[in-house]
């Protein structure tokens, strides 16, 4: 039998204590390599979700990729929605050459190109072009449905691949309690789920969004709709 | 140990004084004791048992109103023979609470001065099941719950005998008598509710949904009757039985809806009544940081959002006088941030301010500046060549144009959000577009999307001969009416 050994003295003490042996590390560090694992096998499937709310207004995030508007139009038709809304921002760079300064322009200009009916869309753009640009975007749709369409009650958000699961968050954020976001993630044409990390662009994409998503759901304060609270 | 020192002392003096030094110490302490504990126990926390008939081994949960809402708050195990104890702080929020059983199935029960108290009623009928043990607080509120909902459900009779009557109007009149005089005895009773139990919960709610009566209308000196006596008295005595400084209203169904009642149907919808009124009431709150911090929010995001044109002078006021000033410490920087930047986007679009300049190119790329246009009446529409809306808004707004251009002299500035000229021209020429036409994104005045807060097409503001904005974000179909009632009333548009 043994007994503990436990030596005081003025300023410092000695005691015994349990630690991990050997073995006790290579299962802690197979468990956290197992998780790990399992965790990044699901990321995807957690930042590009896919949840339809019942609804007849469709949102479409500016930025995506020219295939994604067939998407959206094929969603449009399919859905029966009555109204589809694009959001954005003001480019980043090339504004000053480009015809259409704002994603949300580029985006609905391109649908109309694609034949979708005018009446059934509407443009939406911020002049917002600091940070938390998908927070302001759903900021400025929120003061529209205000102003113009207080009945809506749930919007459908159609956004680009793992940047999804970030737009729902932030849309909640700012729509607040009295509209739902339902989110339709569109995959990425370079990489899927189950590929994702096969690729640079992919690994990059995902890892960048994981990261979005972390400060997201833990830290971004949404601050106009705080003042809702 | 012997403590008596003057038994022990050869010359006691200053023994004695020793003594009595520790007695008066002993003496203190104890006084401190009393004074430490014996608040600290009437400020004991909350321990309120119930006892849900009918529930077993399940979980039930406790939430609270506030403002325009209910809110959960807790969750509650319920054991083997539906009991649960919901505990809280002594300086728990004080109001109106509810037990939740399901989504369709809860009660209400207080949470004021009574700290221990048990609930027991029947899961299928709690409201009539109910009984309260330790609560007067509680007691007195079902008491006015019963009653209230036995005298409904006499009302309903009655009102299913109107429905079906095929009797004569005697009849009918003797029915409606009887629901006046059910309705008389409500009132009768909440009204002696309040007056005899003054500081319960319950006289705090009957007072919150009281309205003023309107007393006789005194005659003029001309011998006719006052007419703006019954508004001003109504609106005087509005809040009369109303504590600003008592937060338990927020957590009460009614207060909201008094609020909203009095900023939407009682005061005159002007937007310099309602600073007056709304800075008047958030003063009567200062001593109360919570109702002080609720009426805030309430006029904060109430005027951020107005659908009422010109309302947003009331939000910029707001925001200068308790925002900028610092008196929001419960905002969150970022947030208090992003009010005063709203506010201060939208000041220069008041309604009254000079609209900032904008200078842009023509259909022939010549220069034309907006503040240099002479017309008695300025409308400034921006559109979009592929706007959907715009396309249904433009033939109305041309037959407007047409109409009134020469008589009382309105101009339009078309300011297009599209940057092919090409793509401009044509839709101009499709859509008749007679009026000055200038190109958005060809400006030397900066982006109008920030200037003139644009976040979609159409948007049509309105300008008087001094380029002052008159009207904004109207539709076009309301634009003649506005014209007619501003030209008859300049000063009020």
């Amino acid at each position: 039998m043994t007994t503990k050994l436990t030596k005081n003295y003025f300023l410092i003490n000695y005691r015994e204590r349990w630690g991990l042996s050997v073995f006790g590390w290579i299962f802690l560090i197979f468990i956290i390599l197992l998780s790990s694992f399992l965790g990044i096998r699901n990321l995807y499937a957690i930042l590009s979700p896919v949840q339809r709310e019942k609804t007849d207004i469709l949102v479409l995030e500016g930025f995506i990729s020219d295939y994604v508007l067939y998407d959206a139009i094929k969603e449009f038709k399919n859905n029966r929605y009555k109204l589809l809304i694009a959001t954005g921002t003001p480019l980043e760079y090339g504004g000053l050459l480009a015809p259409y300064r704002n994603t949300a322009m580029i985006a609905g200009k391109s649908l109309i190109k694609l034949g979708f009916d005018s009446t059934k869309l509407i443009i939406i753009s911020t002049d917002e072009i600091r940070n938390d640009r998908t927070y302001n975007s759903a900021i400025v749709l929120k003061r529209w449905i205000r102003a113009n369409r207080p009945d809506i009650k749930a919007v459908n958000l159609m956004t680009m691949s793992v940047h999804g699961g970030r737009s729902k968050l932030l849309f909640k954020a700012a729509l607040g309690d009295s509209i739902r976001v339902g989110i339709i993630s569109i995959p990425n044409f370079y990489y899927g789920p189950q590929n994702w990390w096969r690729s640079s662009k992919g690994f990059r994409e995902t890892m960048n969004e994981a990261i979005g998503y972390f400060y997201v759901r833990y830290f971004f304060k949404p601050y106009e709709s705080e003042l809702s609270k | 140990m012997n403590l008596n020192y003057r038994n022990n002392s050869l010359d006691g003096t200053h023994k004695v004084l020793n003594y009595t030094y520790i007695r008066m110490l002993l003496a203190l302490l104890f006084a401190g004791w009393i004074c430490f504990f014996i608040p600290s126990y009437g400020q004991q926390g909350y321990e309120i048992k119930f006892k849900i008939n009918g529930l077993k081994d399940t979980t039930c949960m406790i939430g609270n109103y506030y403002s325009n809402g209910t809110y959960i708050k807790d969750t509650l195990k319920v054991d083997g023979s539906g009991r649960c104890v919901f505990k809280a702080p002594a300086d728990y929020p004080r109001g109106l609470y509810l037990f939740v059983i399901t989504e369709k199935n809860y009660f209400d029960f207080v949470i004021n001065n009574d700290h221990k108290f048990s609930i027991e009623t029947d899961r299928n009928d709690p409201v009539r099941k109910m009984v309260i043990k330790d609560s007067p607080d509680n007691e007195l509120f079902y008491q006015y719950i019963k009653f209230n909902g036995a005298k409904y459900e006499q009302i309903q009779q009655w009102q299913d005998k109107i429905k079906n009557a095929v009797e004569k109007k005697d009849s009918l009149d003797i029915y409606n008598k009887r629901i006046d005089e059910i309705s008389k005895e409500m009132i009768a009773f909440k009204l002696a509710i309040a007056k005899n139990n003054p500081s319960s919960f319950t006289a705090l709610l009957i007072n919150a949904m009281k309205e003023p009566e309107i007393p006789e209308i005194p005659l003029l000196q001309n011998g006719r009757k006052d007419s703006t006596f019954a508004y001003r008295y109504f609106k005087a005595h509005f809040w009369d039985d109303v504590d600003f400084t008592d937060d338990r209203l927020i957590r009460t169904p009614v207060f909201y809806n008094k609020l909203k009642k009095y900023y939407d149907n009682v005061l005159i919808q002007i937007p310099d009544t309602i600073i007056r009124e709304l800075d008047a009431m958030v003063e009567k709150a200062r001593s109360n940081p919570e109702m002080f911090k609720y009426l805030i929010w309430f006029t904060t995001y109430r005027y951020e959002t107005s659908e009422i044109m010109g309302f947003d002078k009331i939000f910029v006021h707001i925001v200068d006088k308790y925002y900028v000033t610092g008196q929001t410490t419960w905002v969150d920087k970022t947030v208090n941030e992003n009010v005063i930047k709203r506010a201060n986007k939208i000041r220069p679009l008041l309604i009254g301010c000079k609209a900032p300049n904008m200078i842009m190119q023509d259909t022939s790329l010549n220069l034309v500046s907006m503040h240099n246009i002479q017309a008695k009446y300025l409308m400034l529409l921006f559109w979009d060549p592929d706007c959907g809306h715009c396309e249904q808004e433009m033939p109305k707004i041309k037959e407007f144009y047409d109409k009134n251009k020469e008589n009382p002299g309105l101009e339009i500035l078309a300011i297009c959000s599209d940057t092919s000229l090409v793509k401009m021209k044509n839709s101009i020429k499709k859509k008749k577009m007679n009026w000055i036409n200038v190109n958005g994104p060809r400006t030397l005045t900066g982006d109008y999307h920030a200037q003139y807060d644009i976040i979609s097409t159409p948007v049509i503001y309105l300008l008087n001969e001094q380029k002052e904005i008159i009207a904004k974000r109207i539709p076009s179909d309301k634009i003649g009416l506005f014209l007619e009632n501003y030209i008859k009333h300049p000063a009020k548009p």
